[in-house]
């Protein structure tokens, strides 16, 4: 049930079904629906459309900040600034911003993996495997020890390479990260989940909307 | 020089708009949004603008939303020279007793002038304000003259004569003055039927009757206009071969009007066009009205009423593309999905220049226009992002 006026903005498909997963984790009232726009200049477009929807309520974003936080965070608020949001804080905020307009819809923004560091998804994901993981351990080895004519990935890529490898070597080999949550490979309440989830709820489950239509 | 599109329109104090202030138009324009926000209204400024503030088309648009009646067999003032009965307060934002108040509205069209880097935007006003109008008649041997019509002002209060409401309508540097001293005057304003306005058409959302299709039908018929026409109808109507109309018009005695009769494929004998269903009909006010407004406006409203929502897609690339050819600019209202769609697909891949929708917002009669172009209404459509 979603008449499209809450809606969480990603990427891509990995991103979808680990939130989806996530929230299943945790009992989320879907409220709202998960749309992956293709790219993240996808989500901006997304983004500058549905501000401009009639009945849009809540609009949550989430990008990759894999080249910087800052740069991602400029990117939107120029897309808000645009839609008459005067007010948004100078840098993104470590706990997940959360902006709001009288008569608009209420935009949260959340930069992967923890709105300070540069990442992306695969980061975020990383911190579910649990602590001292051999498996996990011997998979970073081995990857760091690969000559250079074997390590075909640029260097901001090492987080993907580290989760996928790990996942390759699953009791069922090649999991996709949504479904490695909920097989319990993964662990859906490390890392910065408790911090993303309060987010969500700010987004989308708090009482009251101030949207004006 | 071609004249150029609207690219922004501002309206204050008529109908419901307090203020309405449009933005980036484009040649085509689906307008949407909740009821009473103005939508038919917006299409009634964007007429009276075109036609510079004409007291005919002021007239008809009373007329044609039954806000007053011409009809003289009911109207026993109709001679005595008195306007009682009559009033036109609906034209002015708050519908203010005009005994009391003499309200104005105005209308500002914006244009880009010039060419390249060398444009400028041209703004041109359009302000009709009501007042009380005296007649200063002299009395000669063998009738009376009018000597001088002009506004009354406190400095009248001695004037023992009688004023007359009426309106004073300005367009750029020209001033008019009409009074309706006598109902009878505006009555016999020179009617819409018999002067199709050349600088926009207009559909209402119940259609164009039959009488007055007939007469824009004159206007193009044997001309290259004409095969607009049969390309709408054919939408529709494949093997529709040719339109004629035929009849007297209404006002002969024992008149049924002139109606139009297509020849159609399939039939040896040509038969009545509303005979086809009210959706044909509507498309023929539609294609006629698009190829009667080469170099004005075309202003639709309810542009879905009767279409089928197969045949919105190819109704909007035909009207795409004909405004382009004619240099027509395209106003047209909807409450539907389907001709969202139908818009949506035909659009794409044009500019924000040629086509754009936009939704009418805003609360106690400040109304602005939210717009999406091609690119972003396929997105609405994909995702079904309610735009209404």
């Amino acid at each position: 049930m979603n008449d499209n006026s809450n809606v969480l903005l990603v990427e891509g498909n990995d991103d979808q079904h680990v939130f989806w997963n996530l929230f299943e984790a945790h009992s989320i009232p879907v409220s709202f629906s998960v749309e992956k726009c293709g790219s993240d200049s996808g989500v901006l477009r997304d983004l500058g459309v549905r501000l401009k929807g009639s009945t849009t309520q809540a609009i949550g974003v989430i990008l990759d900040a894999d080249v910087s936080p800052e740069g991602r965070w400029i990117s939107i608020k120029d897309v808000l600034r645009k839609h008459d949001y005067p007010e948004i804080p100078d840098e993104p905020q470590s706990h997940g911003a959360v902006v709001l307009r009288e008569g608009k819809p209420r935009i949260g923004i959340w930069l992967m993996p923890d709105n300070v560091t540069q990442g992306m998804l695969e980061d975020f994901v990383c911190l579910l495997i649990p602590d001292g993981d051999e498996l996990f351990n011997y998979a970073r080895t081995c990857i760091n020890g690969m000559s250079n004519d074997l390590r075909l990935f640029k260097d901001a890529h090492q987080s993907k390479a580290e989760i996928h490898t790990w996942l390759a070597w699953q009791e069922d080999p090649g999991t996709p990260m949504g479904l490695a949550i909920r097989k319990k490979y993964l662990n859906p309440d490390r890392g910065k989940v408790p911090d993303f989830l309060k987010w969500v709820e700010r987004v989308f489950l708090t009482e009251g909307t101030n949207h004006s239509a | 020089m071609k004249k150029t599109h609207l690219t922004g329109l501002n309206v204050f104090g008529f109908r419901p708009f307090e203020r309405l202030e449009l933005k980036n138009l484009s040649r085509v324009n689906l307008v949407v949004g909740k009821n009473s926000l103005g939508k038919t209204s917006l299409l009634e400024a964007i007429s009276i603008f075109s036609a510079e503030g004409s007291p005919a088309r002021i007239r008809d648009l009373l007329v044609n939303r039954g806000e007053i009646s011409l009809d003289t067999r009911s109207d026993a003032d109709a001679d005595s020279g008195s306007a009682e009965g009559f009033s036109y307060e609906s034209l002015f934002y708050g519908r203010p007793d005009l005994a009391e108040a003499c309200p104005s509205f105005s209308i500002e069209g914006k244009y880009i002038e010039g060419f390249f880097q060398e444009t400028h935007t041209v703004t041109q006003t359009l302000t009709v304000k009501h007042c009380q109008i005296i007649d200063e008649i002299d009395e000669a041997e063998g009738g009376r003259v009018l000597r001088a019509r002009r506004i009354m002002t406190e400095e009248d209060a001695e004037f023992s004569g009688r004023a007359y409401p009426g309106l004073s309508i300005q367009y750029g540097e020209r001033e008019r003055l009409v009074s309706f001293g006598r109902i009878e005057n505006f009555r016999r304003l020179r009617s819409v039927d018999s002067d199709a306005h050349p600088g926009f058409q207009f559909v209402p959302a119940e259609g164009l009757g039959s009488d007055y299709v007939s007469l824009l039908w004159d206007k193009i018929a044997l001309r290259e206009e004409e095969d607009i026409v049969y390309e709408a109808l054919r939408l529709i109507c494949k093997d529709l071969e040719r339109v004629a109309f035929v009849g007297s018009p209404r006002d002969r005695l024992r008149s049924y009007g002139r109606f139009a009769l297509v020849k159609i494929g399939r039939h040896a004998m040509p038969v009545p066009l509303r005979s086809l269903g009210e959706g044909v009909n509507h498309l023929f006010g539609i294609a006629v009205s698009l190829a009667a407004a080469r170099n004005g406006f075309l202003l639709i409203d309810e542009v879905e009423n009767g279409v089928h929502y197969s045949v919105m897609k190819d109704l909007w690339a035909l009207i795409l593309k004909q405004s382009q050819d004619l240099n027509v600019q395209v106003f047209a209202t909807t409450h539907s999905l389907d001709c969202i769609r139908g818009f949506e697909a035909a659009a794409s891949g044009l500019d924000a220049e040629d086509a754009s929708l936009i939704r009418l917002e805003g609360v106690n009669g400040v109304i602005s226009g939210v717009s999406f172009e091609p690119d972003e209404l396929n997105l609405v459509v994909e995702k079904e992002i309610e735009v209404r």
